[in-house]
């Protein structure tokens, strides 16, 4: 017997040692070799277990139920896949020879590579892959295809991003096969390219890159994307000859601050921001509470050559219930882009306008959800395919309904503010009356009720000196009637402040606080009431005659005028 | 690794050598590590970074060398390396390589001072006053850009000439206004009123004005406008007693002329002389500007 086992302990002690190899090895790869990569201790002992274990199983059970999303099949043979792991990690970037066979289409020929720096994207069972097709083999006019593991955020993330009709990547929920046995769910997206831009009608345009992170980090260098051009890389340019022209970025990236120097800043950026688009996709990272286009990554702009337009991408696209650390905000901003727009209360304006048509009249939360009903009983099907995954035993289905509770908690959040009575108090003064407002919600349309002898016309003075200059609006009287209707709308201002000692430039919140608007009457009279709606349920309310202690408005911050006046 | 070469980079007289020797070695161990930039990377900086600081004779740049070109090679775009690899090349009398990195210096880090420095120098060597001129123009104009410390994070993102923040100070010694406003938008060689509105109506006696300079700047600070309800004051000169953590004053200009020498947060205390009561709008009229890199201006060189 103690032979016997002495034979077993001599047996197992080779295996041992190649285990242990093999966890270092990995380990290795993964948290200490790659320049400025970080990441936490992992347990591989369990995962390289599990996952074999997963393999067997799935051999053993061969579940031949079919789902009814479109199937990848990819061959790649041990020496490419040796090769692409064989010198990381650079070598996870060389192509590769393979074979596709794209749902019911020939086997084609096709190259293949890694995609990502972060050795997560190609050292677990689940590998993100770029492919290259032959030009007379392309797939939906595109070359370049890019298949990442099915992460719900990135996925209903990217899904609601297509339904907003944003300049987006749509993505495809397929079943990828790598030599026969299945992979479980991938999501495949096209590159971001010039065919891209094409196909989006978009002809002539540089795409820049922002990713001062990881290893393509400059080192030493102060990492704020908007604060050195250097930074950005030219994915995409026009022609070849402009490849390393980035004057068009350094024209936008001075045009930022010397508005942000301006007494009377212009929101456009001197023309470079389409107001429409940029709080179209404001609105969508509110709704998907997504902060993840920091300074320092994350970012991707489209320079339109043809009309001068700069259009903000989407990138590592996900879905949070909050902004860490402070719960769930209508207004924030990661970097300095954000940050000039967002304390723009003209911004703010139009951005609660889209959020309002998406959540509200398109229902795309609603939809969402139903979308996600609609593929679940699927995803239960592939789930069983599923190789080990990374993050331990959670499946696909558990972190989806995690992620589908997450958006339905920013449309509570949501619902809640757009269906919350503006904060705004009124009191008279020596030259007619002020308004306060604080909180998210504008008043507007404020209706003035006078007992007798009403104004003539009613000023606003927004230089706060008492005196209505040629400069500043005012409003007259129609017929003799006692009530005028103020065709406005005020905002509280957006203000950065911060109570910390680092980078205090790039804190997420952007406060608003309590302000105040001068009104100025023709005959100093003040009314005795004053009635206000919210924009957006229509509801009106009658503000609380009481002296608030507010400030004056800052520079960001306009009286936005309904109709012309 | 930066111990390693303590030992020889404390003797009478440094032994570049074989500190050179021992980061060849640290080199070949992270070629083995990773193909590509590896994990040792920003160690080999640190050290590669030390050396460089001992290096004091031109011997000592021309031993250096062959360390700083592999450097270079491994990471393009570090820019420290570029600076010392252009020293190098310069000491050597390979003046048209020096000024290709000098040029990839300034392409990555506009604002700093160091590649326009060592280009003026070279310029200077090849007797070319027109390429010395552009230097001179181009780094009074350059903003962007700036450097990161290595070991500690500072009030903004790194060193930088585009932005400040202003706190405010209380008039009771008990009670402090936390709140720090940043504000973006500096341009250099101008006059600008920079406006700040803070959460409520506050009673002042001062503010506080943090930057992240590169030093070698120049702030003016021309008034200081305060409004409230009621009242509208323009503090001038003599209205406002200044001090700083580690810049120096010129007091005998117009306007208080502050001088930033350190690569470090700044903190300028701006003391008014009186008290002001319900302030709920302040603007800064001030100007940043850099200092000369050499005793000649621009078009005399």
């Amino acid at each position: 017997m103690p032979r016997l086992i002495k034979k077993i302990i001599l047996l197992l002690i080779p295996l041992f040692l190649l285990f242990s190899y093999t966890v270092i090895k990995k380990d290795f790869r993964l948290a200490h070799q790659t320049s400025l990569v970080y990441n936490t201790p992992f347990p591989w002992q369990t995962y390289i277990l599990k996952a074999e274990m997963a393999k067997i199983f799935q051999k053993l059970r061969f579940i031949k139920k079919n789902s009814q999303f479109s199937k990848v099949k990819i061959t790649l043979n041990k020496k490419s896949s040796k090769k692409l792991l064989g010198n990381t990690p650079n070598s996870t970037k060389d192509w590769v020879k393979a074979s596709l066979k794209y749902e019911n289409n020939l086997v084609q020929n096709i190259e293949l590579r890694y995609r990502g720096d972060n050795p997560w994207n190609w050292l677990m069972e689940k590998k993100s892959y770029r492919i290259k097709l032959r030009k007379n083999e392309l797939i939906n006019n595109s070359k370049y295809l890019e298949y990442f593991p099915f992460s719900p955020t990135m996925f209903f993330s990217s899904k609601l991003s297509s339904e907003m009709d944003l300049l987006t990547l749509k993505p495809k929920l397929i079943e990828l096969y790598i030599n026969g046995i299945s992979n479980g769910m991938y999501v495949e997206f096209e590159r971001l390219n010039e065919n891209f831009l094409k196909k989006n009608n978009i002809n002539f345009a540089n795409i820049y890159k922002g990713e001062n992170h990881a290893s393509e980090r400059y080192i030493g260098l102060n990492n704020n994307l908007f604060n050195n051009t250097e930074l950005w890389s030219k994915v995409s340019a026009i022609s070849k000859n402009s490849a390393k022209n980035k004057s068009d970025l350094n024209f936008f990236l001075e045009s930022l601050i010397k508005n942000e120097n301006k007494s009377s800043p212009d929101l456009s950026l001197d023309g470079f921001i389409d107001l429409n688009i940029q709080s179209k996709f404001f609105s969508f990272l509110t709704i998907s509470q997504n902060n993840h286009h920091d300074y320092f990554h994350n970012m991707r702009l489209v320079f339109n050559t043809e009309n001068g337009k700069v259009t903000q991408l989407l990138a590592d696209s996900q879905i949070n219930s909050s902004i860490d650390p402070d719960g769930f905000l209508l207004d924030f901003s990661s970097n300095d882009l954000s940050s000039f727009l967002n304390k723009n209360t003209d911004f703010i304006d139009q951005k609660y306008k889209w959020i309002y048509y998406y959540v509200f009249k398109r229902k795309i939360i609603d939809k969402l959800i139903s979308y996600y009903k609609s593929i679940r009983p699927n995803l239960k099907i592939v789930e069983k395919r599923e190789p080990h995954s990374n993050d331990g035993l959670r499946s696909n289905l558990i972190k989806s309904d995690v992620i589908i509770q997450k958006i339905k908690s920013n449309k509570k959040n949501i619902e809640k503010l757009f269906g919350s009575k503006p904060n705004s108090t009124w009191n008279p003064s020596k030259k007619g009356f002020k308004i306060s407002i604080k909180g998210h919600m504008p008043a507007a349309n404020i209706k003035l009720y006078f007992k007798n002898n009403p104004p003539k016309w009613i000023g606003i003075d927004e230089d706060y000196n008492n005196r209505i200059s040629l400069n500043e609006k005012k409003i007259y009287l129609e017929g003799s009637s006692s009530t005028i209707l103020l065709p406005i709308r005020i905002y509280s201002n957006r203000i950065k402040s911060s109570k910390n000692l680092s980078r205090i430039d790039q804190e997420f919140r952007i406060k608003n606080i309590n302000t105040k608007f001068n009104f100025i009457t023709e005959n100093n009279n003040a009314p005795y009431e004053i009635i206000a709606t919210n924009p957006f349920n229509k509801k009106e309310f009658i503000l609380k005659k009481e002296n608030s202690i507010a400030v004056k408005t800052n520079k960001y911050n306009k009286v936005l005028i309904n109709s012309e006046i | 690794m930066i111990v390693s070469v303590q030992e020889d980079l404390k003797r009478s007289k440094p032994d570049m050598f074989s500190a050179k020797k021992k980061v060849f070695k640290f080199i070949r161990v992270s070629n083995l590590v990773a193909n590509g930039k590896s994990k040792l990377l920003i160690g080999i900086y640190d050290v590669t970074k030390l050396i460089e600081s001992r290096a004091l004779s031109d011997e000592d740049y021309i031993l250096l060398e062959d360390l700083f070109y592999k450097i270079t090679n491994i990471d393009p775009s570090m820019y420290e390396a570029k600076i010392w690899y252009a020293k190098s090349l310069f000491l050597k009398g390979e003046y048209q390589k020096s000024l290709n990195q000098i040029n990839q210096a300034i392409k990555i880090s506009p604002v700093n001072s160091e590649p326009y420095r060592l280009g003026i120098i070279v310029a200077k060597k090849i007797k070319n006053i027109k390429l010395a001129d552009s230097f001179c123009k181009k780094y009074k104009v350059s903003h962007f850009g700036g450097m990161e410390e290595r070991y500690k994070s500072n009030i903004f993102t790194g060193t930088n000439i585009n932005k400040f923040a202003v706190q405010f100070t209380s008039l009771k010694s008990n009670k402090v206004y936390k709140d720090i406003y940043p504000s973006s938008g500096i341009e250099l060689n101008k006059f600008i009123k920079h406006e700040i509105v803070p959460n409520i109506p506050l009673n002042i006696g001062g503010l506080k004005l943090y930057f992240t300079p590169i030093p070698g700047m120049k702030l003016e600070i021309k008034k200081i406008i305060l409004q409230s309800d009621e009242n509208n004051y323009e503090l001038e000169k003599n209205e406002i007693f200044i001090f700083a953590k580690n810049s120096f004053f010129n007091n005998k200009n117009k306007y208080h002329s502050i001088f930033f020498t350190k690569t470090d947060d700044e903190i300028i205390d701006l003391n008014f002389k009186k008290k002001y009561i319900n302030i709920d709008k302040i603007f800064i009229d001030m100007k940043l500007s850099k200092l000369e890199l050499s005793s000649f201006s621009c078009p005399d060189l």
